[in-house]
């Protein structure tokens, strides 16, 4: 097999799977604080991609062309209008609900995924929407008989996707909040009874998650340039199969869940069968989940006394 | 008085667990909750420390040089009909039901213990009583992702403190192991000193000397003394071993079925002759 097409494969999954990572993140924190899935939490992702579309229109709009420029501020603004989407989610679906039986907040979360799509859809329109290429260019690097591509926009989502892991991680682990967080994962009441908001404590956590599947919105809508109300659902599985597989409530797993499913939806795809790719990566987790019921680097289940 | 219980009622389902308890906690003493199992003390710390929300009753914390406390109110209550004839009080209660809750009581200044002990198993003994003190700490997102000099003065008080807490307990060899690898008297102590960390004027300890050897008792007994002495605490403690009991309280308050039984110094309490026959036989 030709080493650059391999290496080329390689490549895209790696860049899929940091964006499935990103937006599995939401799901894992969430999954480790409250114990519930959220899901909602795809069509996030999919209303941070329209923001970017009206940002990059707004800005446009306003002659801004320099493109670092514009890259920060449709980052920023998105991230944190999305945000506030998360805030609401937890909000509305999640707090209300907070001490009722588990099934309920998992109705209303889906309620409110069924809300966001169709309020995007009405207000945006049922048709597909793009955004215009921003970055053109292009790094190539040979390799045996042919060649590697990688465009910048490639590049640029793997350097975000690794910086924001970095941050994430440096903030679970080295500020006060985290601290907090980590503590109100642990043992919600305790930490209450500690001094901790912990309502407040798990806002943060949605906001912390909303953000993350901005981002991976932000860079996907730049990567491919077209989306419509409904790219939030399957994402969305696709991302909750890689915090399941990375073991859910486990923030490296997440990442590394998503990497994997990248990866071999990206092989599979290029050397098998394009149109079974989605049925490999769905067989990965059966037989991932079969040996490693918690996950890769999920932490066994522990009754709590 | 630095706690005033008044008339707490509190009931699950059918079964009354305290019925019109009422009982004060002086400030600077160390008060004892003994009774039978099942008599309602632990419902009754819990309603005190946030745990439950009371049903019905008062509770109050009057902590010296700062404004009284309604530890009921601050979890936040059902609206009743007569607050919408005074807004001030409609303001106050949609306050506490948007942004109260337990964090409140401990911030007012109620640290407990558990009974089975509540540590974060998973993170350091340091970490545990890092955590403690969130509520003193500059914990603004920003702040500790831009490692700002008020944050960086903020974690080293908090580090110095849990220090300090950790050489009075002695724990100083522990504080980088995991809290969940320590054996059980010393777990106790880590919750003790947690509870230090929040800051309080009144400790709760639900049964401190439970699954403790004599010597550790001994020693435990040595400590809640030093607290009350050299930082000034209030301790309110449920317990079982009651040579500790009368040995450490100022004030015992009794409760049996729910009810107070009795209340007085552990000497009055020994020749008490209703709570000889219900609880000390």
């Amino acid at each position: 097999m030709e080493p650059s097409i391999l290496a080329q494969q390689a490549v895209n999954g790696l860049i899929l799977g940091a964006t499935y990572g990103l937006i599995a993140i939401g799901y894992t924190m969430v999954y480790g604080i409250i114990g519930m899935i959220n899901f909602a939490h795809g069509e996030i992702y999919m209303v941070s991609a329209y923001l970017t579309a009206i940002f990059l229109a707004v800005l446009h709009f306003f002659g801004i062309t320099s493109i670092p420029v514009v890259l920060i501020v449709v980052l920023v603004a998105t991230l944190c209008i999305t945000a506030l989407h998360g805030w609401f989610v937890e909000r509305i679906a999640y707090r209300p609900l907070r001490d009722s039986n588990r099934l309920a907040p998992l109705i209303t979360a889906i309620g409110l995924s069924l809300i966001l799509q169709n309020y995007v859809r009405l207000s945006q329109g049922a048709r597909s929407q793009g955004v215009p290429t921003l970055l053109t260019g292009s790094f190539v690097i040979p390799a045996g008989s042919g060649v590697i591509q990688i465009t910048h926009v490639q590049a640029l989502i793997i350097v975000v996707a690794i910086a924001s892991m970095a941050v994430l991680t440096f903030i679970m682990h080295r500020t006060s909040l985290g601290r907090a967080c980590r503590a109100t994962e642990q043992d919600r009441v305790m930490a209450s009874l500690l001094g901790i908001n912990t309502d407040y404590i798990i806002s943060v956590v949605f906001v912390i998650g909303a953000a993350m599947a901005a981002i991976a919105g932000v860079l996907v809508s730049l990567n491919y340039g077209s989306f419509d109300f409904h790219i939030g659902f399957i994402t969305g599985i696709k991302a909750f199969t890689a915090a399941v597989l990375g073991g859910i409530g486990s923030l490296p797993g997440a990442m590394l869940g998503g990497l994997i499913l990248g990866l071999s939806e990206s092989f599979f795809s290029g050397f098998v069968n394009t149109d079974y790719k989605d049925v490999f990566a769905f067989a990965l987790l059966v037989l991932v989940l079969i040996f490693r019921p918690s996950g890769l680097l999920g932490q066994p289940l522990v009754t709590k006394v | 008085m630095l706690l005033e219980v008044n008339q707490l009622h509190m009931r699950f389902g059918g079964v009354v667990a305290l019925h019109d308890v009422t009982f004060d906690v002086k400030w600077g003493s160390i008060t004892a909750l003994i009774g039978p199992n099942g008599a309602g003390k632990t419902t009754a710390f819990n309603c005190i420390t946030g745990f439950y929300k009371a049903q019905q009753g008062r509770l109050r914390l009057h902590p010296p040089n700062r404004p009284t406390v309604d530890l009921v109110q601050i979890l936040g209550q059902p609206f009743s009909g007569s607050d919408l004839l005074h807004p001030g009080r409609l303001w106050t209660a949609l306050g506490y039901k948007m942004f109260g809750g337990p964090h409140l009581v401990c911030r007012a200044g109620i640290a407990r213990t558990f009974q089975n002990v509540r540590l974060f198993k998973e993170m350091t003994v340091l970490e545990n009583l890092l955590v403690a003190q969130h509520a003193a700490l500059d914990r603004h997102f920003f702040s500790g992702l831009f490692n700002t000099a008020t944050f960086r003065d903020h974690e080293a008080t908090a580090l110095n403190r849990a220090n300090d807490l950790l050489d009075f307990f002695e724990l100083s060899k522990e504080a980088n192991r995991l809290a969940g690898h320590l054996s059980h008297g010393h777990q106790r102590r880590v919750e003790i000193a947690r509870a230090m960390c929040t800051g309080p004027i009144l400790l709760c300890l639900d049964e401190p000397a439970a699954g403790l050897n004599p010597m550790e008792t001994q020693a435990l007994s040595g400590w809640i003394r030093r607290l009350q002495k050299e930082m000034n605490l209030t301790i309110l403690l449920i317990e079982h071993d009651i040579g500790l009991v009368m040995e450490l309280s100022d004030h015992i308050v009794v409760l049996n079925h729910g009810e107070v039984i009795a209340r007085g110094t552990p000497a009055a309490i020994q020749q008490n002759s209703g709570v000889v026959e219900a609880y000390l036989g």
